[in-house]
């Protein structure tokens, strides 16, 4: 809208075609339930409505439609026409700190002057290494922004945020973890956990094998945690989210006891995505399952394992 | 605040909570939110996690969660039947990260699973049974399970049910329940350890005895279980219960778990696996009380074997039970005596009940508790171990009564009480040998019985307190031992040989162990064998009659024998003479009876029954003179109805000794004078010279009696002993002049009562004995006595003073003239009785 009165101005408006998985992330929803504090402060220029966001995996084309809207009988004179495609993360921790490690252009249309409305289909095919992510101090976003470059009164601009999710195949290896931990003389238990690997809505399946138990336990759990590890050298910035601690035991075993450990990654609260080894060596983000035992005097006894996961299906 | 307010406070203050989220769920129901509703049972079961109440209280808030849960129960199954696969909510309650209200809606919806048939009952069952392990903590954890066990109840894929075939069988059924039970079992022994210390382990016991039912639920389960069979049984569910009640190594556990195992299940599985479960009974902690188990077992098998079943033949269930007992005695060193005993007691009681012709069974039993009586080495017996000898040896009676006395070991044990003790169990032995009803026919059984019985009997020898003294307040003693007494005595009755001779021995001997009874005893128990002895001597006297007959006729048929052995003779004689000789017919061929036929005469003789007799009543005599003097007459009918003149007058006469000597109570006088003179008139076969000498006797002791009516009346009775029998009868004896003497002195003696004007009175009774000797036509009694009789009693009954006594004797008078007027009128005696004036 213009300032000066001289009725509607042009603008311009990107729409995206339905992308190939059909399907759509709901972006801005708050959890429901949240096991951290406050939850993830919100980020710079992250809009606070629910929005659905079309998702595409790596290789999708992403395909959709530029229109450019002139109020009647009026013309509009510009220096070119450009719709960049960008893949940036972004550190919280460090103002400015914005990478793109994507940034590919297209210009639509040579400059000169447009007398009416008009529609430019627009077409990206190129490889998007990383996941959209949403973490404390990170994140990483994929969004086309439309430029309308002008001489004076300033450029006209439209954007849009898609998400992009990587679906892996079951891995092949995938061994289980088993550990035989404790304290000499005062606790020795096995854990076992089927797998080392899991998909973002299987089921952790173990047993705790109690060998030896000389302290009162009250309780075990078993916590889910999410560490996020941004920033290289001596700025590294390690941020820990236990996403759930799931109750596995109510009491104290006895010496031969098997406890039986069943947990849904699917009734976790907080999004879970997969492991993110190394995101353009900016950060990573890695997943913990944490055994914690509780004896009556409120003493934790711990073991933290890592486990990997990957994405079966988009949502 | 007391422990008691505190937990009354925590209680409510948990189901107050319950209540808030209960009605904020429902509310979520109604609204068909799933989701919410989950949040809020799992808000609402999450009170079920305390650990500050006690079990009663944590029960009590169990129940009110439970009652809420039933309507989620309810929620989930209409969500089923809206079309949710009911697998999702099976997936959704999981994500409860709180691992109780998690089990308790996992079990929720697994119930509603298994219905559904959405999966196969067996797979859900294991999957719950397996994820219930998550809870340790001891009371949480039973009360976990016990959800799980009630919910599974109607769901187990049991033989018949609906759940059977794809759902599994009754093996999946019971090995389900198999698992919870052995599971909560070991939550329950975990209880007790549960720290604190020594001082609060009444407390946790008393916790744990509250809990449990919890655990034996799980029995009735599986007893419940229609597929489980004997084989089943005893080759499964009975070895894997056992083998937890003896790993538990939990002495509650252990003595709970065996009872109940007793309990639940049916007879015939308990006779398939009686040497299992025996066997199982040894291996139990030594605090367990393994005497109370084992006897609820025999009570158990004994109540069967009473009613329709049978113990099978080929199970020897007393060898069983009796090498169960035998190890324990031998492994345990903590039995005390009395324990012991009763161990054999109870064992005896099912050999009794079970195998009741087995008296080598009871005598083993009673063998067994000698031997070890016998080696304790203390010298008494401390007060339960008594108790129990007693009880031990009181069982058989009721069953056995006399035939206790055939078991060697059970004098033996007799010894071993304190003479208080026997005394009560002789007194039931007498009790049951008289309700036996059968007879006490032989010298050796009296023998054993009395020795069995012979606190009863006589004293201790040791204190002399055996009788209690007559003076002695304590009247309850003195009644119980006169019930004693009468006791032994109705034995006698029971004394029953046909044999007289036989029978005369039983009484001799029973008369020897009498006789040591004292003063006391005697008095009760005498009698009656006195009475024994009188029937004993009216048969013998037939017995020898009947032996004098049958000699009478064997010396008749030898007599003639004889003279037909001497025609014989004659008859050759004459042939050897004159070869042409014919006799005139042929002779009779006597035949001699068998030798062995002939009735023999009796060893012992009626005389001597009499001098046993004789004896006896002699010995009471001094101590019981009136009972004896009554004694001595009874006998002395007795002789003379078998013809001993002799003895019937000696016995007359020490009734008269005793009279004279003994009896000093005039109204006792009067009593056995009476007595006397009716005994003088029954007796028929006194010599003229003796009869004499007694009626004479009689007749002076009659008038030395203290008081004068008494005197009259004696006098008047005796006028009868003159005039007795008619002609033709042998005891006729006729002396009227004495009957008149009689009379007049008892007239004379009346007229001395005047002061007491009870002289009209006698003058009507002896008015009447008058006219009894005038019709009897005794020819001194006249006319003229009668006459003047009555005028004298017509004169004297005017002055006499109006009230009670007149109108009696005026009756009598009446009635006596109305005889007289009577006689006058009759045809017979219309004469002889004219002359009288009235």
């Amino acid at each position: 809208m213009s300032i000066f009165g001289f009725g509607a101005s042009a603008s311009l408006n990107l729409t995206l075609s339905p992308p190939p998985s059909g399907e759509f992330k709901d972006i801005g929803k708050p959890n429901t339930v949240s096991s951290t504090k406050d939850g993830p402060p919100p980020l710079a220029n992250d809009s606070p409505e629910v929005r659905k966001v079309p998702i595409y995996t790596g290789t999708d084309k992403v395909e959709g439609t530029l229109s450019l809207t002139l109020p009647q009988g009026k013309k509009l004179d510009h220096l070119g026409i450009k719709v960049e495609l960008i893949g940036r993360v972004e550190m919280f921790y460090d103002r400015g700190g914005v990478h793109d490690f994507t940034s590919l252009v297209k210009e639509v249309d040579a400059p000169g002057t447009i007398y009416d409305s008009k529609e430019y289909p627009l077409s990206f095919d190129f490889e998007k290494p990383y996941e959209s992510y949403r973490g404390l101090n990170v994140r990483v976003r994929y969004f086309l922004r439309a430029t309308l470059s002008r001489n004076y009164s300033g450029n006209l601009t439209a954007e849009k945020e898609i998400c992009v999710q990587h679906i892996t195949n079951e891995p092949e290896i995938n061994n289980s973890i088993k550990m035989e931990v404790g304290i000499e003389d005062c606790l020795h238990i096995e854990f076992e956990y089927e797998r080392q690997k899991y998909g973002l809505t299987d089921v952790i399946v173990g047993k705790i094998f109690f060998l030896l138990v000389r302290i009162k336990i009250k309780h075990m759990e078993l916590a889910v945690i999410r560490r996020e590890s941004a920033g290289s050298g001596q700025n590294i910035y390690n941020e820990s989210e236990t996403l759930i601690k799931y109750e596995i035991m109510d009491g104290a075993p006895v010496r031969g006891e098997c406890i039986p450990v069943r947990l849904f990654l699917k009734g976790v609260p907080g999004e879970l995505t997969p492991t993110y080894r190394n995101v353009g060596n900016r950060f990573s983000l890695k997943y913990y399952i944490n055994l914690v035992l509780v004896d009556e005097e409120d003493r934790r006894y711990f073991k933290q394992q890592e486990v990997t996961l990957w994405r079966k299906v988009l949502g | 605040m007391s422990a008691q307010e505190e937990q009354i406070k925590y209680l409510t203050e948990a189901t107050k909570k319950v209540k808030e989220h209960a009605f904020y769920m429902k509310r979520a129901i109604d609204a068909n939110d799933l989701d919410t509703t989950l949040s809020l049972a799992a808000d609402m079961l999450r009170e079920l996690k305390t650990s500050l109440l006690t079990p009663r209280n944590y029960y009590e808030l169990y129940m009110s969660v439970l009652d809420s849960l039933r309507h989620v129960e309810d929620f989930f199954a209409s969500l089923n039947a809206a079309g949710t696969p009911v697998v999702e909510i099976y997936e959704k309650v999981q994500h409860c990260a709180n691992v109780v209200p998690r089990l308790y809606l996992l079990i929720a919806v697994g119930g509603v699973y298994i219905k559904s048939g959405e999966a196969p009952a067996k797979d859900i069952l294991k999957d719950l049974i397996e994820m219930v392990k998550c809870v340790q903590y001891p009371t949480r954890g039973l009360f976990l399970r016990n959800y799980l066990s009630q919910t599974s109840r109607d769901k187990l894929p049991d033989t018949g049910s609906e759940y059977e075939g794809v759902g599994g069988n009754v093996k999946d059924a019971y090995e389900f329940v198999l698992q919870n039970f052995s599971e909560m079992n070991r939550l329950w022994v975990r209880l007790q350890h549960m720290g604190g210390d020594k001082s609060t382990r009444k407390k946790r016991e008393k916790e744990r005895q509250d809990l449990k039912i919890l655990v034996g639920t799980n029995l009735v389960r599986l007893s419940q279980l229609e597929g489980v069979d004997t084989d089943c049984y005893r080759d499964v569910i009975l070895p894997e219960i056992l083998k937890n009640v003896v790993e538990c190594k939990d002495t509650i556990s252990q003595g709970y778990l065996m009872d109940c195992v007793i309990q639940v299940f049916p007879d015939e599985f308990h006779l398939a696996t009686l040497e299992t479960f025996l066997t199982t009974c040894t291996k139990l902690k030594e605090k367990v009380n393994i005497r109370t188990i084992l006897q609820s077992m025999m009570n158990r098998l004994s109540l069967f074997g009473e009613g329709e079943g049978r113990i099978p033949p080929d199970l020897d269930a007393f060898r069983l039970f009796n090498d169960c007992i035998t190890k324990i005695l031998e492994e345990r060193s903590n039995l005390d005596l009395a324990e012991i005993l009763r161990l054999q007691t109870s064992l005896m009681q099912f050999a009794l009940k079970c195998y009741p012709g087995r008296l080598d069974y009871v005598n083993y039993c009673l063998g067994m508790c000698a031997s070890v009586l016998s080696a304790t080495k203390s010298e008494s017996l401390d007060e339960t171990s008594v108790a129990e000898v007693e009880e031990l040896l009181s069982i058989p009676l009721s069953s056995l009564a006399l035939q206790v006395l055939d078991l060697q070991q059970y004098s033996e044990l007799l010894t071993y009480l304190p003479y208080e003790n026997r005394r009560q169990v002789a007194t039931i032995l007498v009790r049951s040998t008289l309700f036996s009803g059968g007879s006490l026919d032989s010298v050796e059984k009296l023998e054993k019985l009395f020795k069995a019985i012979t606190p009863l009997i006589k004293d201790d020898e040791k204190e002399s307190s055996g009788a209690p003294e007559k003076d002695e307040a304590d009247e309850a003693a003195l009644a119980e031992f006169k019930e004693e007494q009468t006791l032994v005595a109705r034995l006698v009755h029971m004394m029953k040989s046909p044999d007289t001779d036989v029978q005369f021995k039983i009484l001799s001997m029973t008369r020897k162990h009498f006789g040591q009874g004292g003063v006391k005893r005697i008095g009760h128990t005498l009698p009656p064998l006195v009475f024994a002895g009188l029937k004993l001597a009216h048969k013998v006297k037939k017995r020898e009659l009947d032996a004098v007959k049958v000699q009478n006729k064997l010396k008749a048929l030898k007599e003639k024998q004889e003279k037909i052995e001497q025609e014989r003779k004659e008859r050759q004689a004459k042939k050897a003479a004159d070869p042409e000789y014919e006799p005139p017919g042929p002779l009779e061929d006597i035949v001699m009876p068998d030798e062995s036929a002939i009735p023999k005469p009796p060893a012992t003789s009626c005389r001597k029954v009499f001098q046993f007799l004789h004896e006896i009543v002699t010995a009471m005599a001094v101590s019981y003179p009136d009972l004896s003097l009554k004694l001595f007459l009874q006998s002395a009918v007795a002789a003379d109805n078998c013809k001993f003149k002799a003895i019937a007058y000696e016995f007359m006469s020490q009734a008269f000794i005793l009279y004279e000597d003994e009896l000093t109570d005039s109204k006792a006088q009067l009593r056995a004078l009476v007595l006397m003179v009716g005994t003088l008139l029954s007796c028929s076969n006194f010599e003229k010279d003796d009869y004499d000498a007694l009626i004479t006797k009689t007749t002076q002791y009659a008038a030395k009696l203290l008081k004068k009516p008494d005197q009259c009346r004696m006098v008047t009775l005796c006028s009868h002993l003159f005039f007795v029998g008619s002609a033709e009868d042998a005891n006729h004896y006729h002396d009227p002049k004495r009957v008149l003497e009689c009379l007049q002195r008892a007239l004379k003696i009346a007229d001395g009562c005047m002061a007491s004007s009870a002289h009209v009175h006698l003058f009507v009774e002896i008015l009447n004995h008058y006219l009894y000797y005038f019709e009897l036509h005794n020819p001194l009694i006249a006319d003229k006595y009668l006459t003047g009789l009555i005028a004298l009693i017509n004169e004297h009954i005017d002055s006499m003073d109006h009230g009670e006594q007149r109108t009696e004797v005026e009756g009598m008078y009446r009635n006596t003239l109305r005889h007289i007027a009577r006689k006058k009128e009759e045809e017979e005696t219309k004469d002889k009785f004219k002359s009288i004036v009235v």
